[in-house]
């Protein structure tokens, strides 16, 4: 098995297989454009955005998810359904971490540009501001509401065609 | 914290959310508000889901709905006033491309057809366990559904197809559960006519039809389509030789083959086996 080590920014060396750091499309792209030689023993690959509590989760993500079929991106993805309750129990047990963590880990696939890790992480956020009312989404994600009470009301006005009933 | 993400991701989240939520969301703060306003791709994946609990005030509200684009409709359950949904749709008729239906009221054939013929870019319609009565009615009905390409019919009564004859439909999709059992006699002259007349569908899906009728995907003459794909469960549900027949007449297109239960006659899986054979040949030159 072909390993390659990974540089978190707090400076931890992650040496993990080089299949499932190819998950991310930015490894893959640095290893084969920036000229990053794949077999030298020393050769590390800095990931300046991304801590290594961080970096520990996206690998064993990507260990978990590695021989998973690519998705084809020919599919017309505009038309696609777009659901969010296909999250596996795998998935799901593992973005059991709390809300900072979930950022950083969106923010690391994002940055890692690792689509499945991406995709998963969004849905879970959806699922949280589902069926909630605008206060219970505020609260949940600790936001300040800066409408100003004409604003509150307008928008509020614009918006009854949505309210469940 | 959440708004501290970049924007691309904020509209990564939300493009997984439904319209009602997207509308609820976009009272939470004025950075959401903005993002879900000046997306124009959130609103247009975002599904605006009607149910039975509309009243007549909500005409009114409807027409307020912001962005103005609803592209997508859902009527799900809907045992309401007929002539309530009639008007939410008209309002939006010239932005609709895709609607689905499921459960409603059994509708009289002539309303749904007016109705959703009305909407003049709707080019994606999935019909889910859809009654309608007086189908005589609409019989001679002409030109409607103009730009539906993509129609999918699941649990529905079998007489349906009328209203779609005249369609140039690229994919039909015809699904049927293992215990349903439709109110009339489970004949399906009426899904026959409407691939006889059609030249355009080049994406067939027939799963779960227990019962053939007579003339069904027969002989190459009787059809002017060219399939590109094929779906189906068991094929040897189709009279005998003619399956192997219809197979041959459309090899020349057929680029996906898929055929759930693979048949009892050895001739036929071989038949099956040579074409996809083909296709993967096909494939590997390109």
């Amino acid at each position: 098995m072909q390993t390659i080590k990974l540089q978190s920014s707090d400076n931890e060396i992650f040496e993990c297989d080089l299949a499932v750091a190819k998950c991310s499309a930015t490894i893959r792209t640095m290893l084969e454009d920036l000229g990053i030689d794949e077999n030298s023993e020393d050769e590390v690959v800095p990931l300046p955005n991304v801590n290594s509590a961080i970096l520990r989760k996206v690998i064993q993500f990507c260990t978990y998810h590695k021989d998973d079929p690519v998705p084809s991106s020919t599919d017309d993805d505009e038309n696609k359904e777009k659901r969010t309750d296909d999250i596996t129990s795998w998935d799901a047990d593992f973005l059991k971490v709390d809300q900072g963590t979930l950022f950083e880990l969106i923010l690391a696939a994002n940055y890692l540009d690792i689509r499945s890790l991406l995709d998963v992480t969004c849905k879970t956020v959806a699922n949280m501001i589902k069926g909630k009312t605008p206060d219970e989404i505020r609260k949940t994600f600790n936001i300040k509401n800066d409408f100003t009470p004409a604003e509150e009301e307008q928008v509020r006005k614009e918006n009854t065609w949505c309210e469940e009933k | 914290m959440i708004n501290q993400l970049p924007q691309n991701i904020l509209i990564e989240i939300f493009s997984h959310l439904d319209a009602n939520f997207l509308g609820l969301a976009c009272q939470v703060c004025r950075l959401w508000s903005y993002v879900i306003r000046t997306t124009p791709k959130i609103m247009k994946r975002a599904k605006v889901k009607i149910t039975s609990d509309r009243t007549e005030d909500d005409i009114t509200i409807f027409d307020q709905v912001p962005f103005g684009l609803h592209q997508n409709i859902e009527v799900v359950d809907y045992c309401g006033d007929f002539v309530i949904l009639q008007q939410i749709l008209t309002m939006h008729r010239n932005y609709i491309e895709y609607v689905k239906i499921v459960r409603p009221d059994v509708w009289c054939a002539k309303m749904f057809t007016e109705t959703f013929s009305s909407l003049k870019n709707l080019s994606r319609l999935i019909l889910d366990n859809c009654q309608l009565r007086d189908m005589k009615e609409i019989k001679e009905s002409g030109e409607n559904f103009v730009n539906l390409r993509h129609l999918t019919v699941v649990d529905c009564c079998c007489e349906i197809f009328d209203i779609f004859r005249d369609c140039n439909l690229a994919s039909l999709t015809v699904e049927y559960s293992p215990n349903f059992i439709p109110a009339e006699q489970f004949s399906m002259k009426s899904l026959t006519n409407l691939l006889k007349y059609s030249s355009t569908i080049t994406n067939l899906t027939v799963v779960g039809v227990t019962k053939f009728p007579d003339n069904f995907l027969t002989t190459k003459s009787t059809y002017k389509f060219h399939l590109q794909q094929l779906t189906m469960d068991d094929i040897e549900g189709l009279e005998d030789s003619y399956p192997a027949q219809f197979l041959e007449s459309q090899r020349g297109t057929l680029k996906k083959l898929s055929i759930l239960k693979p048949p009892e006659s050895e001739k036929l899986q071989n038949l099956i086996n040579e074409i996809r054979c083909s296709i993967d040949c096909d494939k590997a030159l390109c």
